[in-house]
């Protein structure tokens, strides 16, 4: 679903057996081209393995139904279906057969599998062009008919396939998916014997290690994969697998909270060429939002540029590549594409939504209020919308309509941890520090695990500016229970400090003493406050803090 | 899964201000973030019987014994997901007499007339149904009873727990909508509504649903799952690959917090762990309840579909829950890649004393086997378990064990059915959906191979959702009763009517012990072995089963129970002598009747 690429650079090019396969017809655009270029060179088709009889090949055309598709996608597809159907034999079966399988690749790039495979099927029987066998492989995988797809593939490497390393690479995965571990890790190593650079065999080899049961080969390899690819951060799952199995629970929590969406495969043209294929917006909204979820922001621009050159009138589409172009930096392109998105669609709530975050972080608080309030006013309820409003405000030092609008918030939806933090945090920078307990209180009772309440309220009674407000009992009460669900340096450098003025100096300093032997502390403090740290933990076991 | 494309366009993520970065409450101290750093083999006897040999028995009984139901998706035309998410049924005796009722939960019209609003159930025709077992003399049978049981509900339906809340030995029913849920009380044979007394009535996408006694208090929590924001005012509308409108999948709303409920015992629930459920909320679509780690304690399985699933954990003394899916080997598969969850079922597959996990998924990618250790960990074994290339065909929703070859091992049923259009002819319903359902013969090695060899109604290209097992006839083995989406009901009567076996129905004062586990301990060449069950309503899909658990001589490898363990999560094991057991009859056993002097105290416990 979400992979990187991890080739390095071998170009498709240089592997003689592609470029062989591949020279015929590469896209759909070129199916009546190169009918028509086959009659005007009148070029002699190679030898037909298994040669098809005359009209046969039409005859077993799918015709899958194209109501419904947009106009420019089923036009491209009656074109192409039109050009194989008046192609005729008169070119020679092999070229025919040839445009059948190039209209199979653009059935295959709108998700139509199985006229895909069905023309597939056609062009690998009645060409000597393997990749026709390659796709075919590919569909039938898709439906999860993996030892079809492997007859497929192993019959490419009898034929010469196994110069390339991507066709190893499908006949392992495949394996996988069979049980066939052993086979699996056969087909990987001799892939990675052929392609030394490709990363996702050394992961393969790793899940085929896992699946045995050989943990700490898996480890190994696993980590080798990383380290080749550390954006592969879909691999620290088993990886902290293997770890956990290893009882290293350490170094598995570790890698699980590494984890994330992108996984490794290797690349492939031929699959590549089916991207390139595909007009019309939505095809390219849905590869854009795939990579948006993968965190492939530049990638995800590219789609959703696409997208809107094929629905420039279409406010989503703009919205979409604002989304991303505000991922990879391009403020202002993002706004720009958002306000395009509103002129198109003035209801667009999302669209406001975003320029009102957009400004505000630009500074322009009051365009920023404009648009959060027009999406307010189009959904009244869209509390994160209310929200965004108030930092708004707060940030234009309007603190009291922050507070005003947090406060609707979670008058709305108790549960919203975010806004009783707003709101406190207004009445706090407007000196209502009172009033700023009294919400963090209520606050808490809503919810009693917040920690960031919990947190606020703490500091609040701990060192609050007016000394009415001090409650130091009430403090070593929230840092314990802070300490107790974080055990965090911080929490305990706070929950000590409490204390200590509480008059609990031994159990003070029996907290910095732990905080002292933490691991990795000489990367967080100077060697200053190490030192300090150190004397305050000998004050406070001496008494000496507490005294004075 | 992959996503339709959706035409709503990716709101900016907020980019909160941060206050704090610079407020009263800065801490003072840097680097906040830096923390203190703190089985014996039960491996299977020799006791294949040659699965493959043997013939699945599971026979569609005509007419679904006198169930004449037929669910109404009330499609609009508008291709909306509620349409295809439903529905689930239970299998419960509601009448005290013994044998199963079946309850089915009812769609009907989705939208007000207006088409921007759902029907309010007070305005809808269509209710839930419930048919009374009254079979005799051998042959089953089933009588509507939905106008004498009171107040059923009439939500649009999806699932439906079932679960003894009151403790008043009656089973009590709680029924998930898109909309409000209801919890019905059994009065006797017949409900009451007590929904608004004891609280329950949440409004979200209410999916599967499990009674579970989290806390130990002796009184039946309630766990529900739910979906995603589905707003009828504002539709999102998806597409497929090829730019057809299509329907949309679960990542195109946003996932809606489940719910759990906490049993006050006086009737009433109260709304509990809100915090962590928000912090984590996914698209539920299965939810099973256990204690998969062995410490007393049941923990929640919460399949999600298209994200990772969720294991909940209850921390010491109740103050909150955990969850710990990602770790436990529970949230994604073995690659790293959340599944579109649906059903879920627990058992131990492979013998090894050990619950498992098994789950189903939509096409495109494998029903997937986790197996379990025992103290709460999995590994995710599907390449090896035989069950994956063939789920990659179908949509899986409801799933469930049972024996169905005779043969004595656990095999797998997996009813399917798709839930987008037909790619090829952009047709919904029975004809772009319909998918035949699977049943996945055990080997006795803890693999498994699909078999074609069933009854011709599974081979049905059907759009079929909740499935339910229970013994229907009292015989001893699991009949099968499954609903389909805007569709029958269908009835498959098991005719492995085994001539030895032992069921128990388990109880802890006076209601069904759910979360208990079985054990039938028999004789093995050179000691004993022990066959484990648990005694469960929850898991497949939106349904309710037969928590009674029998066991037949197969599968104790032809022998007789010598004795029977039960462990209730926070109770000592008790070990009682096989002569308690009665061959060819449920023997109820309650629990807390069984007093001290009963206990015959477990010398050599099996490893948990």
């Amino acid at each position: 679903m979400h992979e990187v690429r991890a080739g390095h650079g071998r170009p498709w090019s240089r592997v003689p057996l592609w470029a062989m396969l591949v020279a015929t017809v590469a896209t759909v655009a070129t199916v009546a081209t190169s009918a028509a270029a086959a009659t005007s060179t009148g070029q002699s088709p190679p030898t037909t393995p298994s040669a098809s009889q005359p009209g046969s090949l039409v005859d077993g055309l799918p015709r899958p139904s194209l109501e419904g598709l947009e106009p420019e996608i089923r036009g491209q597809i009656e074109d192409a279906r039109a050009a194989v159907e008046q192609l005729g034999e008169q070119h020679g079966p092999q070229n025919h057969a040839r445009a059948i399988g190039t209209l199979g690749q653009l059935y295959h790039a709108y998700g139509l599998v199985e006229a895909a495979m069905r023309c597939y099927q056609i062009a690998a029987a009645a060409t000597v062009d393997l990749q026709w066998s390659y796709y075919l492989a590919h569909t039938l995988r898709e439906q999860g008919d993996f030892a079809a797809s492997n007859e497929h593939l192993a019959e490419m490497l009898r034929r010469g396939g196994d110069t390339v390393p991507e066709v190893l690479f499908y006949l392992g995965a495949n394996l996988l998916e069979l049980g066939r571990v052993d086979e699996a890790e056969q087909s990987f190593q001799k892939g990675l014997e052929l392609a030394p650079e490709e990363v996702a065999f050394v992961a393969g080899l790793g899940e085929v290690a896992l699946a045995r049961g050989e943990h700490q080969l898996a480890v190994e390899r696993l980590e080798r994969a990383l380290a080749a690819v550390p954006a592969a951060d879909r691999l620290y799952y088993p990886l902290g697998q293997a770890y956990r199995a290893l009882g290293d629970l350490e170094k598995a929590r570790l890698a699980l909270s590494q984890f994330g969406a992108v996984g490794i495969k290797p690349r492939d043209p031929l699959l590549a060429d089916l991207d390139a294929l595909r007009v019309g917006s939505t095809p390219h909204t849905l590869s854009g939002r795939i990579a948006f979820a993968a965190g492939r922001f530049a990638e995800a621009a590219e789609a959703f540029q696409r997208a809107v050159d094929a629905r420039p009138e279409d406010p989503g589409a703009h919205v979409n590549l604002a989304t991303a172009l505000d991922r990879l930096g391009r403020r202002d392109e993002a706004i720009e594409h958002n306000r395009r998105a509103v002129e198109l669609a003035p209801e667009a709530r999302t669209a406001h939504y975003n320029l009102g975050v957009l400004l505000r972080l630009q500074g322009e608080h009051a365009g920023s209020v404009r648009h959060l309030g027009e999406a307010l006013r189009l959904e009244p309820e869209d509390h994160p919308a209310r929200l965004e409003l108030a930092a708004t405000y707060r940030a234009a030092g309007d603190l009291a309509a922050a507070a005003g609008q947090a406060h609707q918030v979670r008058e709305a939806d108790p549960l919203n941890e975010e806004a009783w933090w707003q709101e406190a945090s207004a009445l706090v920078d407007i000196g209502q520090l009172s009033a700023a307990q009294r919400v963090l209180e209520d606050g808490l009772q809503a919810l009693p695990r917040s920690l960031r309440l919990m947190r606020g309220l703490a500091r609040l009674y701990a060192s609050s500016p007016h000394a009415d407000q001090r409650d130091p009992e009430r403090a070593v009460e929230l840092y314990s229970r802070l300490w107790e669900a974080e055990p965090s340096v911080a929490n305990a450098l706070s929950f000590a400090r409490a204390l200590e003025r509480v008059g609990r100096c031994p159990e003070s300093a029996d907290l910095v003493g732990k905080v002292l032997a933490t691991k990795g502390l000489e990367e967080v403090y100077t060697a200053e406050q190490l030192a300090a740290l150190r004397r305050l933990e000998e004050d406070l076991a001496s008494g000496a803090a507490c005294v004075d | 899964m992959t996503e339709p494309a959706q035409s709503s366009p990716i709101a900016i993520e907020a980019k909160r201000s941060s206050p704090a970065a610079t407020s009263l409450w800065d801490l003072a101290v840097a680097g906040a973030a830096l923390a203190l750093l703190a089985a014996p083999a039960w491996g299977r006897a020799a006791v294949s019987q040659a699965a493959a040999e043997e013939q699945p028995t599971l026979r569609e009984v005509p007419g679904a014994a006198g169930i004449d139901f037929v669910h109404d998706a009330g499609a609009t035309g508008q291709l909306l997901l509620p349409e295809i998410t439903g529905s689930g049924l239970a299998l419960l005796d509601v009448d005290g007499d013994d044998d199963l009722d079946v309850y089915l939960v009812q769609g009907g019209q989705l939208l007000d007339e207006g088409g921007a609003a759902l029907l309010p159930a007070e305005r809808r025709t269509a209710s839930d149904r419930l048919y009374r077992n009254d079979s005799r003399g051998g042959e089953l049978r089933f009588v509507d009873v939905t106008e004498t049981a009171g107040p059923l509900s009439r939500g649009y339906g999806m699932g439906v727990a079932s679960g003894d809340f009151d403790n008043d030995g009656r089973v009590d029913l709680y029924v998930t909508n898109l909309g409000p849920n209801r919890l019905l009380r059994n009065v006797g044979g017949r409900f009451e509504d007590v929904t608004e007394a004891a609280g329950v009535g949440d409004d979200g996408w209410g999916v599967s649903a499990a009674f579970v006694d989290l806390d130990r208090d002796g009184w039946l929590d309630l766990y529900v799952g739910n979906y995603g924001e589905w707003s009828a005012s504002e539709p999102v509308r998806c597409y497929a690959k090829s730019s057809r409108l299509d329907y949309c999948g679960p990542l195109a709303y946003q996932p809606e917090p489940d719910v759990f409920y906490r049993n006050r015992g006086d009737g009433s629930f109260e709304s509990r762990y809100q915090t962590e459920l928000r912090s984590a909320p996914g698209a539920a679509l299965g939810v099973v309840a256990s204690d998969l780690d062995g410490d007393g304690f049941q923990e929640i399985l919460v399949a999600n579909d298209g994200t990772a699933n969720h294991l909940w954990k209850l921390l010491r003394g109740g103050t909150g829950l955990e969850e710990i899916g990602l770790f436990a080997g529970v949230a994604v598969n073995r690659s790293g890649r959340p599944e579109a969850s649906m059903g879920i079922d627990l058992a131990d597959y492979d013998g090894d004393g050990h619950e498992d996990v098994f789950l189903t998924h939509l096409d495109g990618e494998t029903n997937t086997m986790l197996r379990g250790d025992g103290g709460g960990s999995f590994s995710d074994t599907t390449p090896t378990s035989g069950i994956g290339p063939d789920g990659y065909r179908w949509t899986g929703f409801g799933t469930g064990s049972l024996d169905a070859d005779g043969d004595g091992d656990l095999d797998l049923l997996v009813v399917n059915g798709a839930v987008r259009l037909d790619p090829s002819t952009g047709k919904g319903g029975v004809e772009g959906m319909g998918q035949p359902n699977r049943l996945y013969l055990a080997r006795g090695d803890g693999t498994f191979e699909p078999t074609d060899a069933v009854d011709p109604v599974l081979s049905l290209r059907e759009v079929s959702r909740g499935l339910a097992l229970g013994d229907l006839d009292g015989d001893g083995d699991l009949d099968v009763v499954y609903s389909n989406n805007d569709g029958p009901v269908r009835l498959l009567r098991s005719s492995v009517d085994p001539e030895l076996w032992w069921g128990v129905d388990l109880r802890i004062a006076g209601r069904p012990a759910l979360g208990a586990r079985l054990g039938f301990v028999h004789a093995v060449p050179g000691g004993e072995r022990v066959v484990w069950r648990r005694a469960h309503s929850d898991g497949s899909y939106a349904s309710a089963g037969d928590p009674r658990v029998a066991v037949s001589a197969a599968m104790l490898a032809g022998s007789v129970p010598r004795a029977l363990l039960l462990r209730l999560p926070g109770a000592a094991e008790r070990r009682l002598e096989g002569a308690r057991l009665t061959a060819g009859a449920y023997v109820r056993i309650d629990f807390e009747g069984l007093g001290t002097n009963a206990d015959v105290p477990v010398a050599d416990a099996p490893p948990r």
